[in-house]
């Protein structure tokens, strides 16, 4: 029974046992579960797999899961997630789905996809970097069923389908779902039903929406409210964490909505200043850090401008040292040589400024 | 205007040649041009002709960005 195909190569169930049993290291994405795995199960040896996912399924209160957020409230965090909270949106099943994983493997969906496939010994074929133009191939060869990905994903893979007709269900998370091209991909993907899901690192998939709309399902009408346009999510349904809580219960989750009617909204955006690049948080703060330290930036503002390639970009305006004449090359050279930013959270626009706009309190406008 | 894109494209990624630059040429297969590439294309092209290349879903050859900017 195959696990995991990644280039060609196929993982069987049980082979992944003996790399979990074995402890096998591997810094590629299979080789990442395999450690996640491991650490869950600490030193316990396991007969076959379906008594490891028994396990984990029977223990998942007190099993906890070591997330790495790049953080909503614009810092990164930990999250000491409890594997209960992390499979609650896991949907066990006898069919025998096919799935595309098409999410960076350390990112919560593409923790998500991995339980709802692996706890149903379903298969992976991974294709996160995957050359977009072999993706169509790969999804009829392997005759995949279920695929979930970012909205800019789709977008970017979506000129490369002809007709897909081996899909029967598309999810996308990560980052606001562009509704603009749910017609097109309606189109491509003719057998597919479509969804929306609405997760976060706190408090796992809560939320999932045929289409564009969300609406609060039953089980969590306790758990789930919207105060002035904002998601809270009560504490109940939240990792092992420290977080600013609202009368000691509410999580507010920075995310605006919008009512459509009386029970369905869309999600807007975010309340936190995190620019979505592609999927890709990009913490400003950060980003200005780096670029603070070059020798010609007297100061920087990041701020964002949408993009119709990535969903958005990451824009820095810039106070050049008087000393010297402001050269938008040199900047980008020396933002390229610097090994702290990663690629998604380089300036695609870099402009020249002589001072900041403020806000009528006095803070620098990040608009 | 041709010249223009092609300036863009070389400030971009330095390493393509100009002079290869032609209608055929495929931005990503033949110039190499990745995602964040192109999405830095439509922010300069966006700059130099405010015209977004990209608005009405991917271009994929230098000839189709001239037939854009010159409809519109």
């Amino acid at each position: 029974m195959i696990f995991w195909k990644h280039n060609n190569k196929a993982i069987s169930y049980e082979q992944f046992l003996n790399d979990v049993n074995s402890k096998v290291e591997d810094d590629s994405p299979y080789g990442y579960f395999v450690n996640l795995i491991s650490s869950m199960v600490t030193n316990k040896k396991f007969k076959n797999i379906s008594e490891l996912i028994k396990y984990l399924k029977i223990n998942s209160d007190d099993i906890t899961i070591n997330l790495k957020t790049s953080g909503t409230t614009g810092k990164p965090k930990e999250i000491n997630q409890s594997l209960k909270n992390t499979i609650r949106g896991v949907k066990y099943t006898e069919e025998l789905h096919k799935w595309a994983f098409a999410y960076n493997h350390t990112h919560f969906a593409g923790l998500q996809v991995f339980f709802q496939a692996f706890l149903n010994q379903q298969e992976i074929v991974y294709l996160f970097d995957t050359d977009l133009e072999l993706i169509p191939n790969v999804l009829n060869n392997n005759k995949i069923t279920h695929m979930s990905c970012t909205p800019t994903f789709m977008k970017m893979l979506l000129p490369y389908i002809e007709e897909n007709k081996t899909i029967s269900n598309l999810s996308f998370g990560g980052e606001k779902f562009d509704v603009s091209n749910i017609e097109k991909i309606k189109n491509k993907f003719p057998n597919a039903k479509i969804k929306n899901i609405y997760a976060s690192s706190e408090a796992g998939s809560i939320l999932t929406s045929d289409g564009e709309y969300f609406k609060i399902p039953n089980k969590f009408k306790n758990e789930i409210k919207i105060v002035n346009n904002e998601l809270f999510i009560h504490k109940n349904l939240l990792g092992d964490m420290i977080v600013k809580l609202i009368d000691d219960v509410w999580y507010p989750t920075g995310d605006l909505v919008k009512y459509v009617d009386n029970n369905r909204f869309m999600i807007e955006n975010r309340k936190s200043d995190m620019i979505n690049v592609g999927g890709y948080k990009v913490n400003p703060s950060k980003v200005e850090s780096v670029i603070k330290d070059i020798p010609y930036v007297q100061d920087v503002l990041i701020t964002s401008k949408r993009n119709s390639v990535m969903g958005n970009i990451v824009v820095a305006k810039i106070i050049a040292s008087k000393k010297l004449l402001p050269d938008e090359n040199t900047i980008r050279e020396k933002i390229k040589t610097t090994d702290k930013l990663k690629n998604y959270e380089r300036p695609l626009k870099i402009e020249f400024i002589d001072s900041f706009d403020l806000t009528d309190t006095g803070k620098v406008k990040r608009i | 205007m041709e010249n223009k894109v092609k300036q863009i494209i070389h400030k971009i990624n330095e390493q393509i040649d100009i002079e290869t630059i032609n209608h055929n040429s495929h931005l990503k297969n033949d110039l190499g041009l990745d995602s964040l590439n192109l999405a830095m294309l439509t922010v300069e092209i966006e700059d130099e002709f405010d015209i977004d290349i990209f608005e009405n879903g991917i271009v994929n050859t230098f000839g189709e960005i001239m037939e854009i900017l010159n409809t519109q």
